[in-house]
């Protein structure tokens, strides 16, 4: 009995962390520049993204249940050292830079909340990430960071109230072509994909399913807490895109996060602009958090060093230090004063650019009986993993250079 | 019946205490002229690894890796070959382990870290 409650707490606890650390520099700023140029059009996207995310992640869990591997080990290990350079590169330059986004827009949220200048606060924000990772355990940290995710329900909150027309709504899950600018709309599409599928959560999903150890019949599971805290998680994207939708002119370019600020107040009057910068900082920092724990996971792994998320930084010391680097190197890109917003929406970009480098090698190696046994993918899921990926990679390469042109 | 190159190359080295302490980064071959090749070590560190990738991309560490030496173990240490290979080396006493061993003296110099 108390096995059963214990699986049933782990499913829940599973659920809520998806949920509350679903939201993040990303597809914050790409929900909210999506809906207050296009209205509720990009929907369909998100809902695509969305589904892809929730078969990528529960393929990484299965991944790990059946052949107790990580994804970037069992790259190693499969396609040899040579080949396993390409998406280590790939997802290690993107991931750094999604790290620094994530970092910038914590001290955004700090400039918002204090009026100091965000690049003051790099170097704290790094501190404070670092501190978590180097002193704590991050079972607890991930937990209470989830937790106080939760904190972004307002802008559920703030959706509803609203009013959006559900026919409205229910029009921009279906796709469509661009209604008006057709090169920013499918940039603003191609950032979307790139936010909802970034590389590092998949990634990262599998070492933590290994670190609890996983077996076959944890796969059921692992495919309800994808589904539902995925599902949950895109609500909150959806949230955001509609109440942009709703209170920015449609049209408006918002062209950093001080334009976002204020968009809860119409519908939660004072309370909004706190909630805004509570939201945006709590889920960045949550963010960061994990992105740099899975830059080190994935380095760590492919070159055979101990790992763990709750090992001491003495017993794991290439591991910390390869965090450490991360964040360092993260914080200097937001000193040196890139734009937060600029940079969340490139490196967006670029992670849906490097899709195909990061899935599918893995998705060779979800078809390979010898890590999966009988529960090698099916074809559906393969083709249509592929097809949304492909599609991503070539948006990103044909919009983002119009886009780094044009801005 | 092993297949090197699926079977072993690659794989996570687990040392005599159960320590990760790195991939096995290449297999020494023994080709003498009588009877067939024979598998005599195996190797981890960067020196192999980079022998493995093209000239062009390793040229810029020549210098560095002139002074690398990859550990080698012996066949007769080897425990297991399963998921991961198991040897009966202690990882500590290896060369594979000084970059380990340097940064974790730093580490531990940092409060938090040991």
């Amino acid at each position: 009995m108390s096995s059963v409650v214990k699986k049933l707490l782990h499913v829940a606890l599973g659920v809520v962390t998806s949920f509350g650390g679903f939201l993040e520099a990303g597809s914050i700023a790409t929900s909210v520049q999506a809906g207050a140029e296009y209205g509720y059009s990009l929907l369909w996207v998100l809902l695509l993204g969305t589904i892809c995310l929730v078969v990528l992640i529960e393929m990484s869990g299965r991944l790990a249940a059946m052949s107790h591997h990580t994804i970037a080990g069992a790259m190693r290990e499969r396609f040899g050292l040579r080949f396993f350079l390409f998406p280590l590169l790939g997802v290690g330059v993107v991931s750094v830079l999604t790290l620094a986004a994530e970092v910038g827009a914590v001290c955004m949220a700090l400039q918002l909340a204090t009026g100091i200048g965000f690049q003051w606060w790099a170097v704290p924000v790094m501190l404070a990430v670092w501190l978590l990772l180097w002193w704590g355990t991050f079972g607890m940290i991930e937990d209470g960071v989830s937790i106080l995710g939760l904190v972004t329900v307002a802008f559920v909150v703030a959706a509803v109230k609203l009013h959006p027309g559900v026919a409205d709504v229910a029009r921009g899950l279906v796709p469509s072509a661009a209604p008006y600018d057709g090169s920013r709309y499918w940039f603003l599409a191609v950032s979307i994909l790139g936010a909802t599928l970034t590389p590092y959560l998949f990634y990262f999903y599998s070492s933590g399913a290994v670190e609890d150890r996983w077996e076959a019949d944890d796969v059921p599971a692992n495919r309800f807490v994808a589904t539902i805290g995925m599902g949950f998680g895109a609500t909150l994207a959806a949230a955001v895109l509609i109440v942009a939708a709703v209170v920015f002119t449609r049209g408006a370019r918002v062209e950093s996060f001080d334009q976002m600020a204020p968009m809860l107040t119409d519908a939660l009057g004072p309370w909004g602009f706190p909630l805004f910068v509570a939201a945006l900082g709590i889920a960045c920092f949550g963010a960061a958090l994990e992105i740099s724990l899975a830059l080190a996971y994935m380095i760590a792994q492919g070159f055979g060093w101990n790992w763990g998320k709750d090992v001491r930084p003495r017993d794991a010391a290439r591991f910390s230090v390869t965090y450490t680097l991360a964040l360092v190197l993260a914080a200097c890109l937001v000193i040196v004063g890139l734009d937060p917003l600029r940079l969340t929406n490139v490196a967006m970009a670029l992670n849906a650019a490097c899709l195909p480098l990061a899935v599918v090698p893995f998705l060779v190696l979800m078809n390979d009986p010898e890590y999966l046994g009988d529960r090698t993918n099916g074809r559906v899921s393969n083709a249509f993993v592929l097809g949304v990926v492909t599609l991503a990679c070539v948006l990103a390469v044909v919009s983002l250079p119009l886009d780094l042109l044009g801005g | 019946m092993l297949d090197l190159v699926r079977d072993v190359l690659d794989k996570q080295l687990l040392d005599s205490h159960a320590r990760r302490f790195g991939k096995v980064d290449g297999v020494v071959i023994d080709v003498s002229a009588d009877g067939p090749p024979r598998v005599v070590a195996l190797e981890a560190g960067a020196a192999t690894r980079m022998a493995r990738l093209p000239r062009w991309l390793t040229r810029p560490f020549a210098r560095w890796l002139a002074r690398a030496t990859s550990t080698r173990i012996p066949r007769s240490a080897v425990l297991a070959v399963a998921r991961e290979i198991r040897v009966s080396v202690d990882a500590r006493r290896t060369p594979a382990w000084r970059v380990e061993a340097w940064l974790a003296r730093l580490v531990a110099r940092i409060p938090g870290g040991g």
